[in-house]
């Protein structure tokens, strides 16, 4: 076989295979994509149900109310606004500057051979200090230009929250991500960031 | 929401097509099979983004050889199994040049033999392979220099036993 007909062998070969395939009917292929998205679907649902549970409980030795009190936008509320303001012994919680987003995004894409088009998603970001060092957590999108790689890395990487530190006079590092399924303690499993930020994140529910 | 006859008109136009690409890059056709209708089950999973991309087709062809490299990289004991296997001598519905030409793929590295089946049987230009593999141009140009000069002695002669040696296979890329 001469080496120049190796492309017209290679087409007219792989139009011949083609057509002697028989693939698998569409419903099969869209029922194992149903599959799929149960499987994601009961994590986040176990996540979720572990979440309230765990706030509920806290609510309820706090206030002595009874959990079921305590509608579930009750507790979303309450979670945003004490992650917003409150403070612990030696950490806070911080309204994040769109400075912060960009270093911190610029930081992940150094992590990451390839990953150039992406951005925080939105609601998604979390940001505070502990004795000098902070914080930060996010889950990342792809963006406008985002190649075909960086979707599909996204894709298999986009329910899991990113987390980064940077010390004093230092810069942002990446250091820890979630695995899959996500800990049902949310960002409070992850060794990097203080029980205490955890907290005051609620866990980066 | 999902469309399911927008989802299986592009499936039924596409599917042996993509199976067919698949097969040139892996030399199996039950292993281009698995991970082809794999790829579309996700490519469902998210079909409301993935239909809405200037190409589902190349989203699908991308996510196959990513489950590729991550299968490949999991699973030591099927690793073992092609290493010992490597390309299927006789394939049914290939034609036996064909599969020579398959087995002349396998014997060259993953990102050249991607780039050349991008390139000379999907018909993706130099830019269009660098977008979907997310190498710059010049990268994909020597690859596919490099990967017709690594493959010209394959296809000059052909030999009895295509079985590429552990070092020839490379599980890298796709």
């Amino acid at each position: 076989m001469a080496a120049e007909d190796f492309e017209t062998i290679l087409k007219a070969g792989a139009a011949d295979f083609a057509t002697q395939l028989t693939p698998r009917p569409a419903p099969a292929v869209r029922a194992r994509g149903e599959q799929l998205l149960r499987r994601r679907r009961t994590a986040t649902t176990a996540l979720a149900v572990a979440l309230m549970a765990a706030v509920a409980g806290g609510a309820f030795a706090a206030t002595g109310l009874s959990r079921h009190s305590t509608s579930p936008a009750a507790i979303a509320t309450q979670r945003t606004a004490s992650a917003s303001s409150a403070s612990s012994a030696s950490c806070r919680s911080l309204v994040v500057p769109q400075a912060v987003k960009d270093a911190v995004t610029e930081a992940y894409r150094q992590s990451q051979t390839g990953l150039v088009h992406i951005a925080p998603v939105k609601g998604t970001f979390y940001y505070g200090t502990c004795d000098g060092t902070t914080y930060a957590a996010t889950r990342f999108t792809p963006t406008s230009g985002a190649t075909l790689g960086e979707q599909v890395q996204l894709q298999d990487e986009g329910s899991a929250a990113k987390y980064f530190t940077k010390p004093p006079n230092g810069t942002w590092t990446y250091v820890a991500t979630d695995g899959f399924p996500r800990s049902p303690r949310g960002c409070a499993a992850i060794p990097q960031i203080p029980a205490p930020l955890a907290a005051l994140w609620a866990d980066c529910g | 929401m999902r469309d399911p006859s927008d989802f299986d008109a592009f499936y039924a136009g596409s599917v042996r097509r993509l199976i067919s690409q698949m097969y040139a890059m892996t030399g199996s056709r039950t292993e281009a099979e698995d991970l082809v209708q794999e790829a579309y089950a996700r490519a469902w999973q998210s079909w409301e983004k993935v239909s809405a991309y200037r190409d589902p087709e190349a989203w699908v062809r991308t996510v196959a050889c990513r489950i590729r490299v991550s299968v490949w990289r999991k699973t030591v004991n099927r690793m073992a199994a092609h290493r010992r296997h490597g390309v299927e001598d006789e394939v049914p519905g290939a034609s036996a040049d064909y599969v020579a030409v398959v087995a002349a793929l396998r014997r060259i590295p993953s990102e050249q033999r991607r780039a050349i089946v991008l390139h000379h049987l999907v018909g993706l230009s130099v830019e269009e392979v660098a977008h979907e593999t997310g190498a710059r141009p010049g990268t994909v140009k020597a690859r596919l220099s490099r990967g017709r000069q690594a493959m010209a002695p394959y296809l000059s002669d052909i030999t009895p036993d295509p079985r590429p040696t552990d070092q020839e296979v490379s599980h890298h890329g796709c």
